[in-house]
């Protein structure tokens, strides 16, 4: 690399320090970036198999066997050509796992978090560079053990992504590691459980760096609450982390000694019985891994979607040319969306056999968490009130955010209420809602932070048409993937189930599965749209200047892409990020002073 | 590809599941599941067309996947897809709830992108430059509070229906755990979840109702009845159930009561069941009400069915009841001659 740079000249490392273990958060932010491109597709593809399975659950695979490679030794001869349900149940539970810890939460925290933050505080760095570099590599046997366990014996983890025990930590005392629960929940299980935690002590290094960062080298003038919302949103997020991630970390280690050296903290007393074999006496409880993962699980929706709620913030001012309207009720709501995200956990537990007076406390809970959701969608809504929309792909990608974000939220308030949710939990209602929150907002987010930052990351434009034509496909075969699901729930379509054609009452609802199944098709070429938008675009994308979308942050004041050390001068900060619009000589006025 | 209306057979192998001729599929989508994503994807296709000439096109992009999804939920709504038929009063308060949530949520939903839309095809603001406002304190203040009552509302009005499903006592949902022992039932029976199947163990009406059903449900009695996958009552009757597993976490669920409880290992969960109807028809046909586990609980997770049956009167569940413990001690008496009585220790663990 070799950038125009005052403070930087004749400092040439070579191209390992520089591309691989780098410790400059821009390419720390675009590794991550990168790596998250790549799970995305594995994701997606997991995620196929599971629709085609449930679309059409007596069709034999053919031609899919003979395309993937692999494949073929999970469809045994007995079983028709089609998988076995148990291979099903590994393909849930894989896509889930690839999607939360190593597609949304790298691609947001990671990428976004780490390319953004310094830039636009206008520091030079993360506070602590090279735990910064070590937070990336620690993702590394996360990313190969979540791999390498489809090849274990027995197969990658099928116990559901919420592990839940006795049929995740049940094991046999025969050095195997073998489970007599379920065949997938033996080897492939362990490689499950020490892939979490490397991801899990990737993201507390990150939280650390992004907390000391944000609260130690904020430029001149920019004071917290100076600071745009997508900063706001990370060390939201941040401190979210530092604060669920251990007891995650304590439960992962349970299990994992549970699994591996027969301890015996998720067995009850009475142990368990599997066919003709049975468990010691136990002492544990299976609850307590319940309560342990959603607590930190529960946050970790937030830690999924404060940071696009960050980003869309800072998308929708830009391309409206009109201030974000109520910062200040945007950051509480935000910190109070963190707070109450503590005290819910127990809203996917009503039905586990918990207390329900338990269950009326985390209902309450549950109900209040809505307003300051409420509270962001209206501010976004008068954002876009009287303003002058440019439809950029980054812009018609946020407005989808917050349009998908409205259903994601109403959903979640039928499960609020307690007796329906009685009905609606462990159905297709939930995997709708669950998509409609991550999918349709967390992603709808990335996808446009993506085109709205690509400048400043390669220095090159994405291509707008092609990107308006991925949003439009998109956002309409999403919605027919994932819009059903909620009547398959009410219903009540189970979920996680290999062959619904069995129960005479979830007969009817095949036909929709199979739309679903072809829209889910469709919907994952689309995004074939989107990554050859960004790998082509590396290369013929067209040349952008420092600041190509007139916006305000610090980061359009860097060069782009910003130089090692990113700013030529240190900036100082003269006003908030959101002055857009009204009557001076420009439209927009950058925080610095000096522009 | 499979053709709808035909039976789909694998003969022989696990796990095959037979469609007895056509499935009775409501939803008129039979064929056109396969054409209609491919249409629509068309439409957005067009949308986009236009919208590289007129910018406003984004709207109808929004407008028209507004209108599938209300028309998605009416005509589902319309053509029975909807919640399963209501087994009992309580079913019909928790759908009476879901009914009150889908109308204000709609409310909400219809608002908001009602706006958005609006935000699409606004005109330009005078001089092509929007003003400069920051935001507006009365406005916070209001989407602030209404939000705020309609939610306590909601949270408030759904007490007294949890707490009846719970078994509780009315009007103590706060102070009051799990339905006290004291409180009477018609019919007491365990169900215990294991991979792959429901053991349902019907404590015999001739015997006085235990004293404490925690310890009864631990102690499997002589006389009691036996049944697998079959949840057997009668209308009007209020059935404790005492829900266990031996193996892994199950959910007993069943859609028509809009009853789901998970099944734990280690602990004995009561749970109460009204049965205001009977899924028997006048002329004897019996409608079928299924029982499914909704919690994962390994490979064959999908095939843990059984069905509810709700006599019309107790004397035909009585008679059941009868043919089920004349069946049972004949096994009894013919399994006497073998060495080891299994499924007995089993339920013991």
């Amino acid at each position: 690399m070799s950038h125009p740079n005052a403070l930087h000249a004749g400092h040439h490392p070579g191209f390992v320090r520089t591309y691989i273990f780098s410790t400059d958060h821009k390419m720390i932010g675009l590794q991550y970036l990168f790596s998250s491109l790549f799970f995305l597709l594995v994701g997606g593809g997991l995620a196929l198999l599971v629709r085609l399975q449930v679309g059409y659950p007596n069709e034999s695979l053919g031609l899919l066997t003979r395309l993937i490679p692999g494949l073929a030794r999970h469809i045994p001869e007995s079983w028709g050509g089609r998988m076995s349900p148990e291979f099903y149940t590994m393909l849930f539970t894989m896509h889930a796992s690839v999607m939360i810890f190593l597609v949304i939460i790298p691609w947001l925290t990671g990428a976004f978090g780490n390319f953004l933050i310094p830039l636009m505080i206008g520091a030079r760095d993360m506070a602590f560079p090279v735990l910064n570099m070590l937070s990336y590599w620690f993702m590394w046997p996360a990313f190969g053990l979540l791999m390498a366990s489809f090849f274990v014996d027995g197969g990658a983890s099928g116990v559901g992504w919420t592990a839940y025990p006795t049929l995740s930590s049940a094991a046999l005392p025969d050095g195997t590691l073998a489970s007599p629960a379920a065949r997938h929940a033996g080897l492939g299980q362990t490689f499950w459980l020490c892939a979490l935690l490397f991801a899990g002590s990737s993201s507390l290094m990150g939280s650390i760096n992004y907390i000391t960062t944000v609260l130690h080298l904020r430029a001149p003038g920019m004071s917290l609450l100076r600071m745009p919302l997508t900063v706001w949103s990370l060390f939201i997020t941040a401190i979210l982390q530092a604060v669920a991630l251990p007891p995650l970390t304590v439960a992962l280690i349970m299990q994992l000694s549970d699994k591996v050296f027969g301890t015996v903290f998720f067995l009850p007393p009475g142990g368990a019985q599997f066919g003709a074999w049975s468990t010691g006496a136990g002492g544990g409880q299976p609850l307590l891994w319940q309560h342990l993962f959603w607590f930190y699980s529960h946050p970790a929706v937030y830690i999924m979607i404060l940071p696009a709620m960050g980003m869309v913030s800072d998308i929708l001012p830009v391309f409206a040319r009109k201030p974000l309207f109520g910062y200040r009720p945007m950051v509480y709501s935000m910190a109070s969306i963190a707070g109450l995200g503590f005290i819910v956990w127990g809203h996917h537990m009503f039905q586990s056999g918990m207390d329900p007076r338990l269950g009326t406390g985390f209902m309450l809970a549950t109900i209040l968490i809505a307003v300051p959701s409420a509270v962001k969608t209206f501010n976004w809504l008068a954002t876009l009130w009287g303003s002058d929309i440019r439809f950029s792909a980054a812009m018609l990608n946020a407005m989808g955010f917050v349009s998908m974000f409205v259903i994601g939220g109403l959903s979640g308030i039928f499960m609020a209420v307690t007796p329906v949710d009685v009905h609606i939990h462990d159905t297709y209602f939930i995997v709708g809602h669950i998509h409609y929150v991550l999918f349709l907002s967390s992603l709808f987010a990335l996808y446009g932070a993506t085109h709205f930052w690509y400048p400043k990351m390669f220095g090159r434009m994405m291509s707008e048409n092609v990107g308006r034509l991925h949003f439009a496909l998109t956002f309409v075969l999403a919605n027919c993937t994932f819009y059903p699901m909620h009547i398959l729930g009410i219903g009540g379509h189970p979920r996680r189930y290999y062959d619904p054609t069995l129960y005479e009452f979830l007969q009817p609802m095949q036909s929709l599965n199979r739309f679903m199944t072809i829209s889910a098709i469709l919907l994952g070429f689309a995004q074939l749209l989107f990554l050859a938008n960004f790998f082509l675009s590396l290369f013929l994308g067209k040349r952008a200047d420092a600041n190509p979308w007139g916006a305000n942050t610090l980061e359009w004041q860097a060069p782009s892409p910003p130089p090692h050390g990113n700013f030529a001068l240190p900036p100082v900060v003269v006003r908030g990020p959101y002055e857009y619009g009204g009557d001076g000589p420009q439209d927009h006025q950058p925080q610095t002073a000096s522009a | 590809m499979i053709t709808e209306g035909t039976s789909t057979k694998v003969s022989g192998l696990p796990g095959t599941v037979e469609i007895a001729g056509a499935p009775p599929y409501l939803f008129e989508w039979s064929e056109s599941a396969h054409w209609l994503p491919l249409a629509i994807t068309g439409l957005a296709l067009i949308a986009w067309i236009v919208s590289l000439r007129f910018k406003r096109a984004w709207a109808a992009l929004f407008g028209f996947t507004l209108a599938l999804m209300a028309l998605w939920t009416l005509q589902s709504a319309r053509s029975g897809l909807w919640l399963p038929e209501s087994a009992s009063l309580i079913a019909d308060e928790v759908d009476g709830l879901f009914h009150l949530v889908m109308a204000l949520t709609s409310i909400f939903y219809l608002l908001t992108q009602g706006v958005l839309i609006w935000t699409l095809l606004q005109p330009a603001p005078p001089g092509g430059r929007a003003a400069r406002v920051h935001g507006n304190h009365l406005l916070e203040l209001v989407w602030f509070t209404v939000p705020t009552g309609l939610l306590v509302y909601i949270a408030l009005v759904q007490l007294p229906t949890w707490a009846k499903m719970k078994g509780q006592v009315p009007g103590a949902y706060l102070a009051a755990g799990y339905q006290p022992a004291s409180d009477p039932a018609d019919l007491l029976l365990t169900v215990t979840g294991r991979q792959w199947e429901w053991r349902m163990r019907y404590h015999s009406p001739d015997q006085p109702m235990p004293v404490n059903p925690l310890f009864w449900a631990a102690t499997p009695a002589a006389e009691d009845i036996h049944a697998v996958n079959e949840l057997h009552a009668w209308q009007g009757a209020k059935v404790r159930m005492m829900l266990r597993t031996t193996d892994v976490i199950h959910s007993f669920f069943l859609p028509q009561f809009r009853f789901k409880q998970d099944m734990l290992p280690g602990k004995t969960i009561p749970a109460l069941l009204h049965t205001d109807r009977s899924n028997i028809e006048a002329d004897g046909t019996e409608r079928v009400w299924e029982i499914a586990c909704a919690e994962l609980c390994g490979g064959n997770h999908y095939r843990m069915r059984g069905k509810v049956v709700i006599h019309r009167d107790k004397k035909e569940f009585m008679d059941w009841l009868n043919r089920q413990k004349a069946s049972q001690s004949e096994r009894k008496e013919s399994a006497a001659a073998l060495p080891t009585p299994k499924p007995e220790a089993r339920e013991n663990q």
